[in-house]
């Protein structure tokens, strides 16, 4: 791995290389990230993309629970931390890479706009991308530039919104049911409370 | 030319076939494996995982003091528990409902329960769920399963007490 | 002369041979795939979303409802993902605990897609003789985990309890006479180990009867020589794992190539396949079987002679022992905050894979220093496999479709998660 790190630190520069828990991340401009994967798959032999998700850092940091001790207990109530979140874009695509023939790892990461998540897709580079790229749209709402079939995938025919982003509520906003007198099934706004038995909390 | 000869026999003589069917065959007088439930029963481990109880002290209190622990670690959020101080000046519960749809039978409430209240027994077969409501167990019925069943929860709790 | 067009046949999400809810929409022309276009998500139950709103523990249970018929392997990735982060020590016994039920869970999933796999080929009984033997590893999982099927059986810093020193036994009834029930509980008379170490010497005579009705037999070789050929190139491209990867000849298992856990001290072969079809996975997967059998029973050599701690020590990650909590103050402190607050990750990220029996399973995982994950991300080897079933069936007639699906060792949880 050592080997693997200095070339692509000669490559890409030091600054976009992380190495943390054994694992080798490399942070890539989203504006680049054909030429990047291309690079990748030919020269540092990574022929596999094993795994592609959206990530949305919106909530990045934040606790439910304030965890001052007063002479009442404890506050609860919920706090923005926004110093903690060091992420300068809401979302990013996170690439998992896996070279089978130097048996080595390597995760890339692009952070895109909130305004306009948009990036170029890899389903040129690996096939597998397709239906990870489907997916993270479906979840987060990315889009992929040249993406051929670029359909929801994991939710309902039909679904408003991207279940995953941060904002979207635990809950879900509809619910269905069938509807004896209509003879079909329909939507309502959802009926149940949310319940979060555990609060979050951030402990330094 | 040896080869395909012997593989030309072994196509006509279907000899593949035949061991297939000698399997089937052999299975057929072989001793059977099925048992006649309900009447018998497949061994149940003392570790399994199934109806809840509330369990009281040998002398007839219940042991549930309302801590909470097990409705704060239910990961399907499927205990719902209000307490009240007793007359004696006891915290007890007023509520305690198990909503058996949502209940995934982690194991989790027993494994929390620091006075061994809440448990899961070795009863499987609790077909009496007949609608939404339906599926809401509340205290009494739990106290009442936890009464019914003592004997069977006592014994199986304490063999493997020594694990836990 | 009438104009013949292209017809699309609508497949599923009710059918029995799309194991679980599987929706294909197929163009065809006559009885030849021109494009298969599966449609996913009926089975979505926002299990990444859920684990999000929940401590780390909690998610453990729902780890076994992804890829329902290989559950502790499940667990296995998510529990590992946690440790790596919290850099525990998890001690030797419970590795070696997790490692047999692995294979026990390889030999289970194998069993049940030989059984559904044959079923969908047209071959009745290996699904009843496959699931006479499921039985037993069933078993073994309720016995040590009190759960047929979803175990939560692993935690992080080790497993939940040792492995139990007696199995339950069948007990007496009218339809049973003495000798019978005697029959009946002889390989229940000792420990779960012992019940395993017996399982492990009559296998081998089971694979040998699938194989004798199966590897040979010409209905069964019709059905899937040649059918849904994926070249070493290919299934790199397409994102291939596990027995799909090595059915193409491509010798990749991260047993061997990346242990983890304490797969570097066990013996065991890795197959491969030549030509890539259907058949070759079938001979790869029946291999594999035989393999876990053999890592089953060194295993059970090894705990039989090396008792232990099952669970780490440290009581900020594992709860303490019933006893410590109900006599000492400060584990009963412990055992509350444990159970209601859990335990915060350091912030950062982990990818943690295993050799799941369908490919690589691997959990992605982002915290920000909080009690709960940030995101979960689940790779689903099914996921890749389900993706490519365009670029497999193409070409093929109608019938393949279904042993494409077959050989493919589908599973919706895990797809749909």
């Amino acid at each position: 791995m050592a080997d693997l790190k200095t070339q692509l630190m000669a490559e890409f520069g030091k600054q976009n290389l992380l190495d943390a828990f054994g694992e080798l991340s490399l942070n890539v401009d989203s504006a680049d990230i054909v030429k990047t994967c291309l690079k990748l798959r030919d020269s540092f032999f990574f022929d596999t993309l094993i795994d592609l998700c959206g990530v949305d850092y919106l909530a990045y940091g934040q606790s439910d629970w304030d965890a001052d001790a007063s002479s009442s207990g404890f506050s609860r109530g919920r706090e923005i931390q926004s110093d903690e979140n060091t992420h300068e874009q809401r979302f990013a695509v996170v690439y998992q890479l896996l070279s089978v023939s130097k048996n080595q790892r390597l995760r890339v990461k692009a952070y895109v706009d909130e305004a306009q998540p948009i990036i170029q897709s890899v389903t040129n580079v690996w096939k597998s991308a397709n239906w990870y790229e489907r997916e993270a749209f479906d979840l987060f709402g990315i889009l992929f530039e040249n993406h051929t079939d670029l359909r929801r995938i994991l939710t309902d025919y039909g679904f408003k919104g991207h279940p995953l982003r941060k904002d979207f509520p635990l809950i879900g906003e509809v619910e269905m049911r069938y509807d004896e007198d209509l003879a079909r099934v329909v939507y309502e706004p959802v009926s149940i409370e949310p319940n979060i038995s555990v609060p979050r909390v951030i402990r330094k | 030319m040896g080869k395909k000869f012997k593989k030309l026999i072994k196509n006509f003589s279907l000899s593949e076939l035949r061991a297939g069917l000698g399997i089937t065959a052999k299975e057929l007088v072989n001793k059977k494996i099925t048992v006649q439930f309900p009447e018998e029963r497949t061994p149940i481990s003392p570790r399994f995982r199934g109806l809840h109880a509330l369990r009281r002290y040998p002398n007839g209190e219940e042991r549930c003091i309302a801590c909470k622990l097990c409705e704060a670690v239910c990961p399907a959020n499927a205990i719902t528990i209000e307490s009240e101080m007793r007359e004696d000046g006891t915290r007890r519960t007023t509520q305690y409902d198990i909503d058996l749809f949502k209940c995934i039978f982690c194991g989790f409430c027993e494994e929390s329960c620091p006075v061994d209240a809440i448990v899961e027994t070795q009863i499987f077969d609790y077909a009496f769920i007949d609608s939404r409501e339906g599926s809401i167990i509340n205290k009494a019925r739990l106290l009442e399963v936890g009464d019914k069943n003592e004997d069977m929860i006592n014994k199986t709790k304490l063999e493997d007490a020594k694990y836990k | 002369m009438a104009e013949i067009h292209n017809y699309t046949l609508n497949f599923g999400p009710q059918h029995p041979a799309a194991h679980g809810v599987l929706r294909l929409i197929l163009e065809i022309d006559g009885e030849v795939i021109k494009r298969a276009d599966p449609h996913i998500g009926l089975l979505h139950r926002g299990t990444e979303k859920l684990a999000e709103s929940k401590p780390y523990n909690h998610s453990i249970g729902y780890m076994d409802r992804l890829d329902y018929v290989s559950m502790m392997c499940n667990e296995h990735a998510f529990v590992m993902a946690i440790e790596k982060m919290l850099e525990i020590e998890v001690p030797q016994r419970a590795q070696y605990i997790r490692v047999m039920f692995d294979e026990i869970t390889r030999i289970l999933n194998h069993l049940m897609w030989l059984g559904t796999h044959g079923l969908d080929v047209g071959a009745m009984s290996i699904f009843l003789y496959a699931f006479r033997e499921r039985e037993k590893l069933i078993d073994c999982y309720e016995a040590v985990s009190g759960s047929r099927m979803h175990a939560t059986y692993y935690r992080p810093g080790g497993v939940y309890r040792d492995l139990p020193d007696k199995m339950p036994q069948y007990l007496e009834s009218d339809f049973r006479t003495n000798k019978e029930l005697a029959q009946m509980n002889k390989n229940r008379q000792g420990s779960l180990l012992d019940f395993i170490a017996d399982f492990t010497e009559e296998f081998p005579k089971s694979i040998q009867q699938y194989d004798d009705l199966l590897t040979d037999n010409r209905i069964w070789k019709q059905r899937l020589v040649n059918i849904g050929i994926v070249t070493a190139k290919r299934a790199k491209q397409l994102g291939f794992t596990g027995p799909m990867l090595r059915g193409s000849g491509v010798a990749w298992d991260l047993r061997k190539k990346q242990p983890y856990s304490v797969y570097n001290q066990l013996d065991f072969d890795i197959p491969v396949g030549v030509t890539g079809d259907s058949y070759d996975r079938y001979l790869v997967r029946m291999e594999e079987m035989r393999q876990s059998n053999r890592i089953i029973k060194q295993c059970v050599a090894w705990l039989k002679d090396n008792p232990g701690e099952v669970m780490s020590d440290d009581h900020k990650v594992a709860p303490p022992s019933r006893v410590a909590m109900k006599d000492d103050m400060e584990s009963l402190i412990h055992h509350f905050k444990l159970f209601t607050e859990g335990y915060c990750l350091p912030k950062g990220e982990v990818y943690c894979a295993i050799e799941h029996p369908k490919g690589e399973f691997g959990i992605y995982l982002i915290s920000d220093g909080a009690n709960k994950p940030y995101r979960v991300k689940i790779r689903a080897p099914g996921f890749a496999h389900l993706a490519a079933m365009d670029e497999m069936t193409k070409g093929h007639m109608l019938s393949d479709v279904v042993t494409i699906i077959g050989t493919q060792d589908i599973v919706f949880g895990e797809i749909d998660r």
